[in-house]
């Protein structure tokens, strides 16, 4: 009985970890910055880059998002790929990132 | 150019069209947990049983279809709302909440299978996990009021001259 409640509490602490959207993220200054997209979720159009001074930043697509290849030319968000390297240009909007254009570096 | 009212049907506004429901049964099932602890009158502690029962068994099922709308509206919603965190902490604790509503539901239900000696703990875990969702269910509709009332998530905003409501 006792390893079962134990289980079950376990089970529960792992299962409420995954709930949702809960990265510790953070919201930097507009401008330019280079990282990797450590993640790439094309169902929501939502990318997390880890910039070189390891800030995590979250952006969401906007249908005002820019999306290019390294030599300027228009991509799809498929074109993105997990721990590719990228160059995001953001706006700092209230407490959130709006991607203004993501540059894919390779 | 004169804008246009927009559908009270569009996908964003799934999620409050459905979430009441929940609000509402699961509020109630807790509310009556509590009320078991201290009612002795037999008759009305059964109606109080029963009462738990039906008010959780249909809170978890429309609290999950509104988990299901709250994601449709999430996406929409977190591009336009000012700080996306709120939303973020109201999607987690929902999914908590909800979480724990179910186990409570679904060993609520296994009391009717398992054996005479542990149906006693089982009972009073049950109880306890109901009493103390209420406190998530509080915090959820708390952030969901905040998203709604202070970041106007889901809410269409009228032109200055409200032009698009000139009949």
């Amino acid at each position: 009985m006792k390893k079962l409640i134990l289980g079950l509490l376990l089970g529960g602490v792992f299962l409420l970890n995954s709930c949702g959207e809960n990265k510790n993220t953070d919201v930097v200054n507009s401008g330019k910055y280079q990282g990797v997209a450590e993640e790439v979720e094309p169902g929501e159009k939502e990318i997390y880059v880890r910039t070189a001074d390891d800030k995590l930043v979250e952006l969401y697509f906007t249908d005002d998002t820019k999306l290019m290849t390294s030599d300027g030319q228009t991509a799809t968000f498929d074109a993105l790929k997990e721990n590719g390297k990228v160059e995001i240009t953001v706006e700092k909007k209230g407490n959130k990132n709006v991607p203004v254009s993501v540059k894919i570096l390779e | 150019m004169i804008a246009e009212i927009p559908s009270i049907w569009r996908e964003e506004v799934w999620h409050p069209l459905s979430v009441h429901l929940p609000i509402a049964t699961l509020l109630l099932a807790s509310l009556a947990a509590v009320i078991s602890l201290v009612v002795k009158n037999k008759p009305y502690y059964l109606f109080i049983k029963q009462m738990i029962y039906v008010m959780l068994g249909i809170g978890v099922l429309s609290g999950w279809i509104s988990i299901y709308t709250g994601e449709l509206a999430y996406n929409i919603e977190v591009r336009k709302i000012c700080d996306p965190k709120v939303l973020q902490e109201h999607q987690w604790w929902s999914y908590a909440t909800l979480i724990i509503y179910s186990v409570a539901l679904g060993l609520k239900i296994s009391t009717n299978f398992i054996s005479h000696n542990v149906i006693n703990i089982v009972k009073s875990i049950s109880l306890f996990l109901i009493i103390g969702a209420l406190l998530g269910l509080l915090y959820t509709g708390h952030l969901g009021a905040s998203l709604v009332y202070q970041q106007g998530a889901g809410t269409y905003k009228p032109s200055v001259d409200c032009s698009e409501f000139v009949k």
